[in-house]
């Protein structure tokens, strides 16, 4: 196994340079067989990572701990699937998982039927094999998946407590499929730039792509942010601790891009502001990934005994500054953008207004993460960015891109007029108005929710209004029913509808998240049959249990619950002592509704029968999910294909030699 | 002598009262508002987005703030405490002051200056078109686009 495993990375090195080269020679020589045989070298690497991924989660699942990374991240007793996500729990299997997906992508693109005598693929491979070959040196050289050690152990060190939950299932290899799902429009830009092809048929080539890496993105993120919440220690659904910070940054540039290639693609403007963005994008994953590896901001992500953050720090620097020189070399073709800006008053201007923001709220983010950094190079203070500056500076920010939203979707393109916003925004306003009564009336007095939940909810009217609308307008011609009406006009305008979906699913998770700020925490100790009493809610801790789980002690309180005199059943924080493992871990015991979520911590007991509970109730977090969740169908629905699915476009260009 | 008797006890109540008051005022705990309110604003050694339940260090924070405060210091006082021990790290944002005051003003002056060259670049874009930036015109609504959509599909199913 250490002999196929060391080989399969040894030789997906070899040949990923072989194909490097290969595809270059092809290109100057514009001979196909070349290309051919990088295409085929490309396939070779795939399958090799595929047989390396599928050695590492043999030994794993086995519990073969003369490999170190075996013994370092499992134990004999772990459940199968967390012996198998143990894969990505340290430095060189999460590499190996990043450069599987790396190569992984690259076969889908290079072996594509919508590919098919695109002169782009030669040059799309040889920048992505590029990125393969610096992932296969750091994991043929620095970090190594298939290392043994020089005794055996008898048993592994055992995977963090923290670590096993669902959540370590799910967010890294969603994640990692957004962050290296972004390396196909680079890709796609650059090979563009090389080419000389300005127009937008990259653009047009690449939506897909695009959009499922945004999707799977956002998807790391949210899943990342529920696993938190559930997991003691790691701040709530998010903490804007660097590392969050760090896979928050590419996913608002790429937003900021799906918006702006619309302007492009309709009007043939902001060509250099589109690549930049998926330059900036891109390079930001390589940024997170460095802070991640580096060590250089405290994090509750980053791997502890990891020196690999320079490696990523020079390959991000020669990332950037070969994209920068081939933009600056295509500058003069760029330049000329074809269409004009015809009012300020037009849904080019929001989108060039949503950009600003996007880029703005990017820039809050990296200039606070990179803050401590700074203030210690400059005056040799550290200094600590938390949780208040980044709500304090970020809330505006994201606040008035909620309002763009709003006003987005129901501005006309080119020039809208006086006469138009009224009609479009008159009633979402008036409706919104009367919730920031109903809000007051209820007896809500800071301003700032209430200025927040004014602005979602005017969001998600106007967004609501653009499907009635379409509804309106289709019956209008074809009579038919408002089901099958609103049905239809989803289906054949998907990219469109989609993004509305998106954008209310945005605003759901924008009242979880405001909602959110409300929460209200106590701590107390009380005996048996001691209640403890937080909002509505009464709590009384009845006793406390042990049992027996495999390896491990589990500790639990039983607690019965009553909200406003009704009973609402019982629910079990509890502790677990681990076999293998020197700390306990907490498991909290969570009772949700939509309104609120009653979440209780077993803190601490006494042999006399007293337990300390630490009890919160945090209002609306639910829609934080249901939210992300919505945002997530709108995205899959936006890209659904079949009959009036968003068709990617064949290459119907001038036909070269090479593709 | 009536007089000052009255007044005596009145000193006396009132100093009395003023006393409950004050013991009633000092008792804080680690469920206090004020504690809680001052615990946000500090780093805790890097604790501070741990658990209350679970964290230690963060119950250590919490149990001296309450002492502080119920030996009469006040919010900034006791602010003040750890900032004199740990320095500006030991708070969880900077301060607004200083060179730290560059921390909170930076993004906004970014985007300020980008908002103002966008502004400046449209106004000059659109004024070279010589069309009036606000104007009453032609509106290529939803409602239109998805009719045209809807009749160019039938056009191009029957003929």
């Amino acid at each position: 196994m250490h002999i196929i495993g060391n080989l399969t990375i040894y030789l997906a090195l070899a040949l990923a340079i072989y194909a490097f080269i290969i595809f270059i020679v092809g290109i100057f020589k514009q001979d196909q067989r070349f290309v051919d045989s990088g295409k085929a070298a490309t396939l070779a690497v795939f399958i090799l990572s595929s047989i390396s991924m599928l050695i590492l989660f043999t030994v794993l699942g086995t519990s073969q701990f003369q490999f170190e990374y075996v013994a370092s991240y499992t134990s004999s007793d772990l459940p199968l699937v967390y012996k198998l996500a143990a894969l990505w729990a340290g430095n060189a299997g999460s590499l190996l998982l990043w450069a599987f997906f790396l190569t992984m992508y690259t076969v889908m693109v290079a072996y594509s039927r919508k590919m098919k005598n695109n002169p782009m693929i030669p040059y799309i491979s040889a920048i992505m094999l590029a990125n393969t070959i610096f992932f296969y040196l750091i994991l043929a050289f620095v970090t190594k998946p298939f290392l043994l050690l020089d005794r055996v152990p008898i048993e592994g060190r055992g995977l963090n407590p923290m670590l096993q939950d669902p959540g370590m299932i799910l967010h890294p290899v969603t994640l990692y499929l957004g962050y290296v799902g972004l390396a196909v429009p680079f890709a796609f830009a650059i090979a563009a730039l090389i080419l000389k092809s300005t127009d937008a048929f990259w653009l047009r080539m690449t939506r897909r792509w695009t959009i499922v890496a945004w999707c799977f993105l956002t998807l790391g993120n949210v899943i990342g942010g529920w696993w938190a919440y559930l997991e003691l220690g790691w701040g709530g659904y998010w903490a804007w601790d660097p590392v969050e910070n760090a896979s928050f940054m590419p996913w608002l540039t790429v937003t900021a891009y799906l918006h702006s290639v619309m302007i492009q693609e309709r009007k043939g403007m902001l060509k250099i502001w589109n690549i930049s963005l998926i330059i900036l994008s891109y390079a930001l994953t390589l940024f997170g990934t460095f802070l991640v590896r580096s060590g250089v901001l405290t994090s509750v992500h980053a791997f502890g005994d990891s020196n690999l953050g320079g490696y990523f720090l020079i390959f991000m620097a020669l990332v950037v500054i070969f994209s920068i020189y081939v933009l600056m070399s295509r500058y003069h073709l760029l330049k000329q953008d074809s269409g004009q800006f015809e009012s300020f008053l037009s849904k080019e201007t929001s989108f060039l207004v949503n950009n600003l923001i996007l880029i703005g709220a990017t820039f809050a983010v990296f200039w606070g993460t990179i803050f401590p950094l700074v203030s210690e190079a400059v005056r040799g203070t550290k200094v600590t960015v938390g949780i208040p500056f980044f709500n304090t500076v970020m809330s505006p920010i994201l606040l008035a891109l909620i309002f763009v939203m709003a006003i987005c979707p129901l501005i006309a393109w080119q020039r809208s007029s006086m006469k138009n916003i009224k009609d479009n925004f008159m009633i979402p306003a008036i409706i919104s108005l009367v919730i920031v009564g109903l809000l007051v009336g209820l007896g809500m007095r800071a301003a700032y929710p209430i200025i927040a939940f004014g602005i979602i909810s005017f969001a998600l009217l106007t967004n609501l209004l653009e499907f009635y609308r379409g509804v309106k307008a289709r019956r209008k011609v074809t009579s038919e029913a408002y089901p099958t009406a609103l049905y239809r006009l989803m289906i054949r305008n998907r990219r469109r509808y989609g993004g509305y979906i998106v954008h209310l699913g945005i605003g759901l998770m924008a009242i979880g998240i405001v909602g959110s700020a409300f929460d209200s925490e106590t701590m107390k100790t009380v005996p048996k049959g001691g209640t403890i009493e937080i909002e509505d809610f009464v709590l009384t801790y009845e006793n406390l249990s042990q049992q027996r789980e495999g390896l491990n002690d589990v500790i639990f309180a039983n607690i019965r619950v009553e909200k406003a005199g009704k009973d609402l059943g019982y629910i079990q924080p509890e502790r677990i002592f681990y076999g293998n493992w020197e700390e306990p871990s907490t498991e909290v015991a969570v009772l949700s509704s939509l309104r609120e979520d009653l979440y209780v911590v077993l803190s601490a007991w006494e042999e006399d029968g007293r337990a300390t509970f630490v009890v919160k109730v945090n209002p609306l977090v639910q829609w934080v999910w249901i939210g992300s969740f919505v945002l997530v169908i709108g995205s899959i629905f936006a890209v659904w294909t079949g009959k009036y699915g968003n068709v990617t476009p064949r290459y119907k260009g001038p036909k070269r030699l090479v593709s | 002598m009536k007089v000052v008797k009255l007044l005596t006890l009145l000193l006396i109540i009132f100093f009395s009262s003023h006393a409950i008051t004050s013991a009633d005022e000092a008792s804080y705990d680690i469920n206090s508002p004020e504690v809680k309110d001052i615990a946000s604003k500090l780093s805790m050694q890097d604790h501070e987005t741990h658990d209350l339940g679970t964290c230690a260090t963060k119950q250590r924070y919490y149990g001296e703030i309450s002492e502080l405060l119920n030996e009469g210091k006040t919010k900034e006082e006791v602010l003040d405490y750890y900032y004199s021990m740990y320095g500006e790290e030991g708070l969880i944002a900077p301060k607004k002051k200083g060179f730290s005051l560059t921390a909170w003003l930076t993004p906004f002056v970014v985007l300020g200056i980008a908002g103002f060259a966008l502004f400046i670049g449209l106004k000059k874009m659109i004024k070279n078109q010589k069309s009036p930036l606000f104007e009453e015109t032609r509106e290529p609504n939803i409602e239109d686009e998805i009719t045209t959509s809807i009749i160019e599909e039938e056009r191009k199913k029957y003929y």
